[in-house]
């Protein structure tokens, strides 16, 4: 249906697709035991940009973001069928590290979880079991600056990171993700906890990060992803509640001129 | 009644007369004061003045006077000269019978009219005076001393302090060795026979009354005396006389000499709330038994191994025993058990068979009752493994417990019995780690591994001590299973490696509750207090150390 016509991948193969873009899901399927949570998902995510994911409530946006990590293979009774391409390789390839891959695709949740450690730790402990070896002030300094959290903590490192604000413990989570500097970097509704001003300012990091980052982000509020998203990408799910993409373009054409009516009825408003 | 006047008139001319007397027998009068309060004494007792105490006679009526043969002397003295001045017609029998003696005749027995003492009335017996509703009156009539005597050839000794007197005595052979400025002399020493109560005296001044803090020299003279030439020898030979400590020759000095017996035992609410008749029972009780408040959990009763007299019994084998079978099931049971409740939570998915019937397993192992982990050490430890868990595979060769009940095997009983409850206790501390934390681990790209290593564990182990201190003390106070695995219930050495038989103390308790004595029961309730005051103890510390860690993450 609507999906072949909205995606942008048709008819390219998956190496050309990869060199192009950060990463890719391929007929993607996801299943929690015997229940369909998302079907025939096919997605490019352009690189250095912020690609949101929205829909309403079920429709599979975290399945599908956490499938970008192997996230989901957490879940015991989770099962990927499809291929996700990185680097023009899939990573659910009987081969690949989930590990490895979650290193180079960070993620950020919804409810910042910063560890019960000092800040400092929370950041050098992921370098660290990655095997960094050099300068970890700088890279601890580095990261922080990059979250645009340095001037508020620079005076308290050893302090733990939970006598943060929320706002503050996000942007730690986001500083702890790219001290490990992976490509990618998935964050879901990483501005649902906290208010608006943090909120904004998680924005503006956000957008600076894709300098060196590509993001791809959950939201349910609309206005962030027209706001601060390149390309936005519209789940729904059909009547046995499974998940699926109805429409992925540029923001800015996802938002203005939908060419799905269930898109249009959803940013405006009238369902979901 | 009439034998009362002929008392009160006996009393009154001993009162006047003694100061005559006494010397010529070898006492000294009482002080001045001393006579004045006894005249006073005897006026309020009697309600008479000395005017008037002519009243009294002509008095009849036999009158015993019994007691100290220290003061019989004076005593038949003084009754001879009364029957002599006239007035009184009747008999004064005068019994030298011992002080405490006369005491019991007087308050329990209730047959004589005076006691001759040379101590104070001991309060078992002014306890069971009071209890006949007698109120004994005392009458001081005068007091003895003993000199200690220097040669008029000695021109040094002027003054001695009790130290130089205790030394002069015991370990010093010279005079040099009491005091430097003096020549080194031999000390020559002449002192009253053993028998004689003087000595008694003398040390008791010089050196205290408790027997067993006398000097090692005393103490060995005492054994001495008592003990046949053969047995001294043997003591010679288990360990060198003059090598063993004061409070060893102690021991042996109350093992061998005093050997105390148990002849009566009163509770603790009665030894508080019903003094008084404890007491006066206890005066009743033949001459020679000595009544004593005691807490039977007490030093000693830590440090005295396990003994058949109830009085030097002690649980320090059994708490020894009990230290060793706990660690033994700690290190058994903590590592296997944690980190089986890692693989299950973090790493198995739960979906395996294996894996289900591992999990079902555990959770009605927990439930079955420790005697039949008994019969599994049993059978495995002590009968299968005999050869490992008595040390025979290592060269170990001690007779006594190559049977396989050892402290081993014990150990290893109670670490399988107490793994089911670690394992689970361990996976709900696990499983309250917070998702979130594993999720952000996870999502930096960590293993398994590092995740559970640096976050889940960490966050994890004051649970996990907590279900480790619940199941160590469970083992500590385990009975049980160690009865079928063979606990040894009578164990004097100190056990000292886990191939020794043991007795542990919750076996130690049992046994003793089930002898009828009721020294034995007393011992029991110590025991039981001890016990629970080491699981106190151990727990505070164990969770002081909890704590410690949870505020470090
Ligand atoms: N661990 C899980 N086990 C079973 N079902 C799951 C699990 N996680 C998600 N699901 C189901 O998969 C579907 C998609 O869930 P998902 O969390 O991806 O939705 P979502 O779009 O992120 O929703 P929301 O906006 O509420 O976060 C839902 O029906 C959900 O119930
Ligand atoms: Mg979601």
């Amino acid at each position: 249906m609507s999906i072949s016509a909205t995606t942008t991948v048709d008819g390219r193969t998956p190496a050309a697709d990869s060199a192009k873009y950060a990463i890719s899901a391929k007929d993607l399927n996801i299943f929690y035991g015997n229940f369909h949570a998302v079907r025939d998902i096919n997605l490019n995510i352009e690189r250095n940009k912020i690609t949101a994911l929205i829909g309403p409530s079920g429709c599979g946006k975290s399945t599908v973001l956490r499938a970008f990590n192997r996230m989901n293979d957490l879940v015991p009774i989770a099962r990927t069928d499809g291929e996700v391409l990185f680097h023009g390789a899939n990573i659910y390839a009987p081969d690949v590290d989930a590990v490895e891959v979650r290193r180079r695709i960070g993620m950020v949740f919804q409810k910042p979880n910063p560890f019960p450690k000092s800040i400092y730790d929370n950041i050098a402990w992921g370098a660290k079991i990655n095997g960094f070896k050099g300068n970890m002030n700088q890279l601890v300094e580095g990261s922080l600056k990059g979250a645009a959290l340095w001037d508020e903590v620079k005076d308290k490192l050893k302090q733990s990171g939970y006598s943060l604000s929320g706002g503050q413990q996000q942007r730690l989570c986001i500083a702890r993700a790219i001290a490990v500097q992976p490509d990618i970097i998935l964050m879901d509704e990483p501005c649902s906890a906290l208010d608006p001003i943090a909120t904004l300012r998680i924005e503006d990091l956000m957008r600076e990060l894709t300098e060196h980052y590509t993001i791809i982000i959950v939201t349910h509020n609309m206005q962030q992803a027209a706001r601060v998203a390149d390309y936005t990408a519209f789940f729904m799910v059909d009547d046995s509640r499974t998940g699926h993409l109805v429409e992925y373009g540029p923001s800015k054409q996802i938002f203005t001129q939908p060419k799905d009516k269930r898109t249009e009825d959803y940013i405006t408003g009238r369902f979901g | 009644m009439e034998n009362k006047r002929a008392v009160a008139a006996y009393i009154n001319y001993y009162l006047n007369n003694v100061t005559g007397s006494i010397e010529d027998i070898g006492y000294f009068s009482a002080s001045a004061d001393a006579q004045q309060e006894s005249f006073t004494t005897w006026e309020r007792a009697t309600g008479l003045t000395q005017s008037t105490a002519e009243n009294l006679y002509p008095a009849t009526g036999d009158i015993v006077v019994s007691g100290s043969s220290t003061v019989a002397p004076i005593s038949r003295q003084m009754a001879e000269n009364f029957q002599a001045a006239g007035g009184y017609t009747g008999n004064i029998t005068v019994e030298s019978i011992g002080t405490e003696a006369g005491f019991k005749k007087f308050c329990v027995d209730r047959s004589v009219d005076v006691v001759d003492a040379s101590i104070a009335i001991p309060e078992v017996y002014s306890a069971a005076c009071i209890n006949a509703a007698m109120s004994p009156v005392t009458f001081q009539i005068g007091t003895d001393a003993l000199p200690l005597v220097v040669s008029t050839k000695n021109t040094f000794v002027e003054a001695l302090t009790t130290e130089q007197v205790q030394r002069i005595f015991t370990k010093a052979t010279t005079w040099n060795e009491v005091d430097q400025a003096w020549p080194a002399d031999k000390i020559f020493r002449f002192i009253p026979g053993a028998e004689s109560g003087t000595l008694d005296f003398f040390i008791e001044e010089v050196f205290g009354t408790n027997l067993y803090e006398q000097p090692v020299e005393v103490m060995n003279e005492i054994l001495a005396a008592n003990l046949s030439a053969g047995r001294m020898r043997a003591l010679e030979a288990e360990k060198p006389m003059a090598t063993r400590s004061q409070e060893e020759i102690g021991k042996i000095l109350q093992t061998e000499v005093v050997k105390p017996k148990v002849v009566q035992t009163w509770g603790l609410f009665e030894s508080i709330f019903r003094r008084n008749e404890v007491l006066a029972e206890a005066a009743t009780l033949p001459a020679g038994t000595d009544l004593v408040f005691k807490s039977w959990l007490n030093w000693n009763f830590l440090t005295s191994p396990q003994s058949s007299n109830p009085l030097q019994a002690g649980i320090n084998t059994a708490i020894w025993g009990s230290l060793w079978v706990t660690i033994i099931a700690f290190l058994v049971a903590v590592p296997i058990g944690v980190m089986a409740a890692i693989y299950l939570e973090e790493y198995s998915d739960g979906k395996g068979r294996v894996n289900r019937i591992i999990e079902t397993n555990i959770n009605n192992l927990a439930g079955v009752p420790s005697i039949i982990y008994g019969m599994l050490g049993l059978a495995v430890f002590v009968r299968f493994l005999g050869e490992i868990t008595s040390g025979v595979a290592f060269g170990v060769t001690d007779p006594a417990t190559a049977n396989g009940r050892t402290i081993l095997s014990a150990g290893l009983t109670l670490g399988i019995l107490i793994l089911p409850l670690i394992i689970i206790n361990s996976r709900e501390a696990l499983r309250a780690v917070p998702r979130a934390i594993r999720e952000g681990a996870y999502g930096l790209g960590a293993t398994r591994w590092q995740t559970t290593w640096s976050h889940v564990l960490p966050n994890a182990l004051p649970g996990i001590m907590t279900g480790i201190i619940l199941s160590v003390s469970r083992a500590f106070g385990e009975t049980a299973p160690l009865i079928v695995v063979g606990v040894s219930t009578f164990i004097v050495v100190r056990p000292d490696s886990m191939f020794s038989k043991y007795t542990t103390l919750p076996a130690q308790i049992y046994q003793w509750t089930s002898r009828p004595q009721p020294e034995f029961q007393n011992l029991a309730a110590a025991a039981i207090l001890a016990l629970l005051l080491l699981l106190l103890a151990l727990n505070a510390t164990a969770i002081l150390v909890r704590n410690h860690y949870a505020k470090r993450v």
